[in-house]
């Protein structure tokens, strides 16, 4: 670790974590954007005391079993307005689902998703990117084209398109059956992998293999410039394997803009998630997720301004956040950005 | 510059293919029972129905031989068949897309004219209250959803204040009209077509329907190209030559006319043609708020519908323009930079 840093020597800069965070405090618009999102992390965490679930067995059985399914009260076809006697206090979905725990609650299933999404597509991207520029030639030269292919089509249309798809494969038979036999008796993966992917995963899934191809290109043109270092020189001289040279030499001192970066994208690949639960693909009914409870109002357009509360209340949500992670990302693409220094 | 052309267009057959492949790969993950739509517009009920359609197309031949087969069906422009549409995907995209060609069309307008002469005014006025205010606009308009916007937009607009229609492409008067075979159809895009038939009444009533579709699908594209502009714009005004043209006696505006906003372009181009190609990503969420009968509403349904083969028809034929569109920005982007283009 030591002789890492040493050797990085960067103590003056301005792209170092110190420098940035110092930045992002001192900046009016990116230190709102930080309180919001620290509010919205408060709120996920207190969700159990802020939206608990009610004692009744018949609501104990939906959501005391998971929470995020969100609390139902009645069949009715028509959404109930805020009430400050009712138990729904910020009003009902048009299908009778609490608009309050559904909010309070889509906060941790905002973060869940985006953290998830975000991770699993920074990996795929940071694995395929190191090894396209760390090897050069024909194989970049493949692998940028296989990129581009990924991002021909709009990442909303493929995700669209492959959560579509998702949900009709039937994995077993998609699957090779020496995996799904794997295990020991009795217990075999077959049994562990089920067939059809429900509930949120095909849309997930879809976000991140569609998702990877943006931190690819960021952490291939970091390494590239790196790679002609004399470190990197050194470590080979010294015999280190290529894995080793990209793990512990090239990634350390590449990641950090590429890791910043793709921690702010968790803004737009909620949105993008909201977009696709908006459409009824990917969160069923009733889940927790401020996209899928705004989903009701598509049908709803002429009453909308009387039963306000169905878009207002997970609207404000997924705004706010949204708009915290932009204030925080737009701050840090500044700071990283040589050219704009002093500006 | 002709071997950059040529170069640029010998990629674009070797894009296709890779997206052919794509798209294949996820047909091939299909139960075989849901990828029989490609070849025939029966739907297996009885028993013995499958089996037939697997014998008769060979949906269990080797995969490279299906790709093949598969393959000289795209090339004759046969997507297969769309179950929710009960015809062929091809003639399902031929009916929708002159209404998100239109929406399309009238989108660039304000793309072009507003994001880029609010960029230019932000940087001409660099860190004064104009500056800040879009600054803000831009901020909140990345951070607001397209579905949001729409909503709000129709909230106000629409159901508060009654002055716009709620969705569609015309009233129900005019959709008479239209549909008439004395109606002289050349487009199929309304606005175009009621003038083409002198009919003014059509027009403006086509016009009202389009007013809020255009501005929700494009607001954002608005707000990305004023902050690229912008940028780019703050950049070129730093250069020696834009200095040396103000020491030469030019007043301001000819320097900022003939020398800094020419060269401060050149970035835009790219990002202005990204955008208008995005605007296809973004029609599915404005197409399903305003119920515009274009594409993008025709691929959300059938996606609803699990109708995976007319999805995976959409995103071919959506990949195919988008790759053609973006090998014209290049070549576009190659003939305005003079450094390409000498070179």
């Amino acid at each position: 670790m030591e002789e890492r840093h040493a050797h990085a020597a960067r103590q003056e800069d301005p792209r170092s974590p110190r420098r940035v965070l110092l930045g992002l405090l001192r900046n009016p618009a990116s230190l709102l954007g930080l309180v919001l999102l620290l509010g919205f992390v408060i709120v996920g965490v207190m969700a159990p005391v802020l939206a608990p679930c009610p004692p009744e067995p018949r609501y104990q059985n939906v959501c005391g079993v998971d929470h995020y399914r969100v609390p139902r009260y009645g069949y009715g076809t028509e959404p109930k307005p805020p009430s400050a006697v009712e138990r729904w206090k910020w009003g009902t979905t048009a299908t009778q689902y609490d608009i309050y725990y559904g909010v309070i609650w889509g906060t941790r299933t905002a973060f869940k998703v985006g953290l998830l999404i975000t991770t699993l597509s920074l990996i795929i991207g940071l694995a395929v990117g190191s090894v396209s520029a760390y090897y050069g030639g024909w194989v970049d030269e493949a692998i940028m084209r296989v990129v581009e292919i990924f991002m021909a089509v709009p990442f909303v249309l493929a995700a669209i398109t492959f959560a579509t798809v998702l949900q009709q494969v039937q994995l077993h038979n998609a699957l090779p059956d020496w995996l799904l036999t794997l295990g020991p008796d009795g217990y075999t993966m077959g049994d562990l992998i089920p067939n059809r992917m429900e509930g949120v995963l095909p849309a997930m899934i879809a976000l991140i293999v569609f998702g990877w191809t943006g931190y690819a290109r960021l952490i291939r043109s970091d390494i590239l410039s790196l790679k002609q270092r004399e470190f990197v020189w050194a470590a080979r001289s010294l015999g280190a394997s290529d894995l080793r040279i990209i793990t512990r030499h090239l990634l350390p001192n590449a990641i950090f803009p590429v890791l910043v970066l793709a921690s702010l994208e968790i803004g737009t690949v909620v949105l993008s998630f909201a977009a696709l639960a908006f459409f009824g693909l990917g969160v069923p009914d009733g889940y927790a997720d401020w996209g899928q409870m705004i989903s009701s109002a598509r049908d709803r357009v002429p009453s909308l301004v009387k039963d306000w509360y169905i878009v207002a209340f997970p609207g404000v949500a997924i705004m706010l956040f949204s708009l915290s992670w932009n204030l925080v990302g737009d701050a840090v693409r500044d700071l990283l950005d040589p050219r704009m220094a002093g500006r | 510059m002709t071997t950059y052309i040529i170069r640029r267009t010998l990629i674009l057959p070797f894009t296709l293919f890779g997206l052919t492949i794509l798209i294949f790969g996820m047909i091939s993950l299909l139960p075989l029972g849901v990828r029989a739509a490609l070849y025939t517009p029966d739907i297996p009920k009885k028993p013995g129905d499958l089996e037939r359609i697997i014998a008769t197309y060979g949906l269990d031949d080797p995969i490279h031989l299906q790709y093949g087969r598969w393959m000289g069906k795209l090339l004759r422009g046969d997507l297969g068949f769309s179950q929710t549409g009960k015809e062929s995907v091809a003639k399902v995209i031929f009916d929708h897309l002159p209404a998100t060609a239109e929406l399309a069309l009238w989108a660039i307008v304000p793309i072009v004219f507003i994001g880029i002469n609010l960029g230019v005014i932000a940087a001409l006025r660099h860190n004064q209250p104009i500056d800040h205010v879009l600054r803000i606009f831009s901020i909140f308009g990345t951070s607001l959803p397209a579905f949001m916007a729409g909503l709000l937009l129709l909230m106000f607009f629409a159901v508060y204040l009654g002055w716009l229609p709620t969705g569609g492409r015309l009233t129900p008067e005019f959709q008479r009209v239209v549909d008439n075979p004395a109606w002289f159809k050349a487009t199929g895009m309304y606005t175009v077509d009621s003038l083409l038939n002198g009919r003014l009444d059509v027009f403006v009533d086509a016009l009202k329907h389009i007013l809020m579709p255009v501005v929700a699908l494009s607001y954002i594209s608005w707000a990305i190209l004023m902050r690229i502009t912008r940028s780019s714009m703050l950049e070129t005004l730093r250069q020696d030559y834009v200095n040396t043209a103000r020491s030469k006696g030019l007043t301001e505006a000819e320097v900022i006319r003939k020398h800094a906003r020419p060269n401060a372009m050149l970035p835009v181009t790219t990002v202005a043609g990204a955008q208008l190609i995005g605007l296809l990503g973004g029609a599915p969420i404005t197409e399903t708020v305003f119920h515009w009968p274009g594409i993008g509403k025709r691929f959300v349904d059938a996606a609803a519908n699990l109708d995976v083969v007319t999805v995976l028809g959409f995103m071919m034929f959506t990949g195919t323009v988008l790759v053609v569109g973006n090998l014209l920005i290049d070549l576009l982007y190659a003939w305005m930079d003079p450094r390409v283009r000498f070179n």
